[in-house]
């Protein structure tokens, strides 16, 4: 009964949801249409001209307040509207919407609106609109003059050298940035709007004739299949583009660095830019990409071959540390020297939990340690850390709640959790953590050997695109592995692109943006 | 087809995880057994004894518990305690059990680092008292055996008690000391068990004793005991042979290819001494036959020596005075070596490896004297040929006071 009341709730909402102003968006295109539809928002500006003081000929010119910039739209729209000469002798309407497509109206950015909807989006993304009641014809100029914020160095990925230019939330700002970097008529830069109501402009950007083109239309695909729904994340583009959908593992990667967008983009992957959101999305991606920094690419091969090993050795580390400390301190303590056997004995003296509560316990602190931190301003934010770290910590062990070996180890699994640049892989690694170590405390190390071959058995079975998500670790007969994965290729020898993505041409030739 | 590949993968993960667990010959106890490492006691010494009043085995561990802990403000408490366990029973299994029983935490065996066996127990059989030692999975073949000479292997725990000292540092730091003399090279389980199962060679151990020293408190003086080193056991037949002493005990390693660093004093022409610091060895064996018979060995070693020290003031940096003093060297060197094989020949016994390095040098000659190898081994011609070098002078050519004895003359 309950259950039923609810669908039928939901299902009136849905009714409900059935906008009736839908049904003026067919109607022709005037200036009471428009005044109909949109008279209750105050910040939509209507204002009458007559063009070149001819009482005969007039338009109506709509704009949002604040979305437009007005030095444009005084000195190139309205100005030649009303002095410019070659628009005094038109006789009618049409004639004088040709002329203005022909370039009377010095705006470079213009495109004639012939139905209302198309109207209302132009308006709405920073248009002027002019309306011409008698044809019911509108030209829209785009005058794009809301604020944004200048382009930055990234907030969350550093970078000690190399490019320091970030995207931000201005879709047309982003794309330009990509075709700075990418000068070629290769690039393609294609607009999907989604959301009934957001109308978000999602631009998927490649190279024509290199990235392989089952995975544009595949993306394109999915994109178009939600462009029904309002979006407001990049979550959600996300969301429509994994392929495994309970899979915690990432799919994408999101950057806010153009260089290595535009680095993927040349390597045949699909770059997605979102409307309102400074991450790009990078796909398809394998596993090793989530473990590569863009700034392996802007140091020596060798020494950034060093700093990628590391990253998948810390890796491991932070997925395994508190699981195997748990199993050498309740199962297996002949694996470790008897010096440190005996030191562990004497700090988990008086400790009332066993290790797993111990190591669960720090886990979850250090979990809220780091949401706390994540939530809170800035400035209050170390504070927590400072205080949850240091004092909280020392007091746990001081009042043998904690043994000082446990807060040792989850701290080196947080540390080496952070040296993973993707975040989300971080999270990912962070929540398989806690998995790992119910394993361990089931069944020691051969728990742990379970859990790992569970989690690699997941992983082997991720494709994204076609792309397997291990590969070129377990598909492509090993080709790859010594060239842009575990080590750095030396930019000499590296002249093929990643062959995992089955690009059209596999040849980089020396491109190398990154 | 999406939820049909769900279930295909999950069948799949179920199979992989079948296999793990059947091919790991799992039964009953799938998960190991969990234990908490604060409740475990880990004993790094073992000591296997025979009681001589009752015949039963007796067996005690030793550990220590609280190491240094940080007390704060930089300061550290040491607050050690060394516990001995100790049980007696039928079988050396039966007396750990009783062992285990008396402790209040589960006592621990696989950081077992020492196992001492009494000479008692030695004597009467020492396959006996080996044998859980070589059959425990949970005991590392790495571990160290000695065998206590002339006493019991519990009065050398309780000869390090008295001192406050924990016998495992004590054996450490001696096994250290004695490495650089050239005295004692130590033998793991595993190498023990190698000898035991090596046909024609007995099983030599190192040995320890309890030594005697006497130290002045107040106006008296006291007699208390250390631990020492005291050469090494031989034992044929799975019992306890003889001993070679601990001063032939340098001239045992020269022969088994053992000594890695030790100190020779020669005397030079003046009659004063010169220090020669070892610093590498290396003995080769080589066969005479005749056809197939072995008419005689000669031990060839090599050594290599620094001038450590020299107590004279004249110039010893020439070719004619180095090959005096590498003269002696060799001549003290074939003396200890010499002293060494002929009571190994006197006993009768192999315990210089010299069978083990023939067969492992001319194996298919071997075929044809193994069997009647403990015949010929104490009637062998073995000769020791011993080849010095020295290496470094360092710069003093010349010493102190040199000029001024010349002078003098």
């Amino acid at each position: 009964m309950f259950w039923s009341k609810i669908k039928k709730e939901q299902s009136q909402i849905i009714k409900q949801d059935h906008n009736p102003e839908d049904d003026i968006i067919d109607k022709a295109i005037s200036t009471d249409t428009l005044v109909s539809l949109l008279s209750d928002s105050e910040d939509i500006i209507f204002n009458h001209i007559i063009v070149n003081h001819d009482m005969n000929v007039k338009l109506t010119v709509v704009f949002v307040d604040g979305m437009v910039d007005s030095l444009q739209l005084d000195n190139d729209i309205l100005k030649p509207l009303i002095q410019e000469k070659a628009l005094s002798f038109v006789q009618d309407e049409k004639e004088l919407i040709n002329r203005i497509l022909l370039g009377s109206v010095y705006h470079s950015h213009r495109m004639r609106c012939d139905t209302l909807s198309e109207c209302i989006d132009r308006l709405f993304t920073g248009s002027v609109l002019l309306v011409f009641d008698d044809t019911h014809t509108a030209i829209a100029y785009e005058s794009k003059g809301y604020e944004k914020r200048a382009i930055t160095e990234p907030t969350n990925e550093n970078v000690l050298k190399g490019s320091k230019e970030s995207f931000i939330e201005v879709l047309h700002v982003n794309t330009a940035l990509v075709r700075k970097r990418l000068p070629t008529h290769d690039l393609k830069v294609s607009h999907i709007y989604i959301g009934k109501r957001t109308k978000t402009a999602v631009c998927m950007v490649y190279l024509k004739n290199i990235a392989n083109t089952d995975i544009v239309n595949e993306i394109k695909n999915r994109l178009e299949s939600i462009a029904e729904n309002d979006i407001f994340s990049s979550g959600q583009i996300e969301a429509v583009l994994k392929n495994k959908k309970y899979s915690i593992f990432p799919e994408q990667i999101y950057t806010e660095k153009v260089d290595k967008f535009s680095s993927a983009v040349l390597e045949g992957r699909v770059g997605i830019l979102i409307d309102g959101v400074p991450n790009a999305i990078i796909t398809p991606v394998d596993i090793s990409s989530q473990l590569q920094a863009s700034e392996d690419y802007a140091s020596h091969f060798i020494t950034s071959s060093f700093s990628r090993i590391l990253r998948f050795i810390s890796t491991f580390i932070s997925l395994t540390l508190p699981a195997a400390y748990i199993s050498i301190t309740s199962y297996h303590q002949e694996m470790i020297p008897t010096e440190l056997a005996v030191s562990i004995i004497e700090s988990k003296k008086g400790v009332p939990f066993s290790t797993f509560i111990e190591v669960i316990m720090m886990l979850l602190a250090f979990e809220v340690l780091l949401e706390a931190g994540l939530r809170l301003p800035k400035a209050v934010g170390q504070a927590v850390s400072i205080v949850g770290a240091l004092v909280v910590g020392e007091a746990a062990i001081t009042a043998k709640i904690l043994s000082p070996g446990v807060v040792i180890i989850i701290s080196t699994a947080g540390i080496t959790g952070f040296v993973i640049p993707s975040q989300d892989m971080s999270n990912a690694i962070r929540l398989l953590r806690f998995v790992l170590v119910v394993f361990s405390v089931l069944g020691g190390l051969f728990g742990i050997s379970i859990g790992l071959i569970i989690i690699l058995y997941h992983l082997c079975s991720i494709e994204v695109f076609g792309v397997p998500y291990m590969s070129p670790f377990v598909s492509m007969e090993g080709k790859g592995i010594f060239e842009d994965t575990l080590f750095r290729q030396q930019w000499s020898k590296a002249k093929k692109r990643p062959p995992n993505i089955s690009t059209k041409d596999s040849i980089a030739k020396g491109e190398t943006v990154k | 087809m999406t939820k049909l590949r769900t279930v295909i993968n999950g069948m799949r993960l179920i199979g992989i995880l079948l296999i793990i667990s059947t091919m790991l010959g799992c039964s009953s106890d799938f998960f190991p057994i969990k234990r908490e490492i604060d409740q475990t006691e880990m004993v790094q010494l073992m000591t296997i004894d025979k009681c001589n009043e009752t015949g039963l085995v007796e067996v005690a561990v030793v550990n220590k518990t609280g190491m240094e802990t940080g007390g704060g403000e930089g300061a550290s408490q040491e607050n050690e305690r060394i516990n001995v366990l100790s049980g007696i029973g039928e079988t050396a299994y039966e007396a750990v059990r009783n062992l285990k029983a008396d402790s209040d935490k589960v006592v621990f065996f696989s950081h077992l680092e020492y196992f001492i066996i009494g000479e008692s127990a030695a004597k009467e059989n020492f396959g006996k008292y080996f044998d859980i030692i070589s059959r425990d999975p949970e005991l590392r073949f790495t571990s160290k055996i000695y065998i206590a000479k002339e006493c019991m292997a519990k009065d050398l725990v309780h000869v390090t008690l008295a001192q406050d000292k924990y016998i495992v540092d004590r054996l450490k730091n001696m096994e250290d000391d004695e490495r650089v003399l050239g005295r004692i090279s130590e033998v793991s389980i595993i190498e023990v068990i190698q000898m035991l199962n090596t046909p024609n060679i007995a099983t030599v151990i190192p040995a320890l004793r309890r030594s005697e020293i006497q130290e002045e408190i107040s106006t008296e003086y006291l007699p208390f005991y250390d631990l020492a080193t005291a050469g090494y056991a031989i034992l044929k037949d799975f019992q306890l042979h003889d001993y070679i002493e601990e001063s032939s005990a340098r001239g045992y390693n020269f022969v088994v290819n053992k000594v890695k660093s030790t100190p020779i004093s020669v005397k030079d022409h003046t009659g004063e001494y010169v220090a020669l610091d070892l610093v590498g060895a290396e003995t080769k064996v080589k066969g005479h036959f005749k056809g197939k018979k072995l008419t005689g060995v000669t031990f060839e070693t090599y050594v290599q020596s620094n001038i450590g020290e020299q107590h004279s003031r004249v110039n010893l940096i020439t070719k004619e005075r180095l090959a005096e003093i590498k003269e002696k060297q060799e001549k003290i060197i074939t003396e200890e070596m010499e002293k060494v094989i002929k009571f190994s020949q006197e006993i009768g016994t192999d315990c210089i490896e010299l069978g083990k390095r023939l067969r492992m040098r001319y194996p298919f000659k071997w075929d044809h004297i193994e069997n009647e190898w403990e015949k010929i081994f104490p009637e062998i011609d073995i000769k020791v040929k011993v080849i010095a070098k020295i290496n470094r002078t360092y710069e003093i050519n010349k010493p102190s006071g040199y000029e001024l004895e010349q002078y003098e003359k």
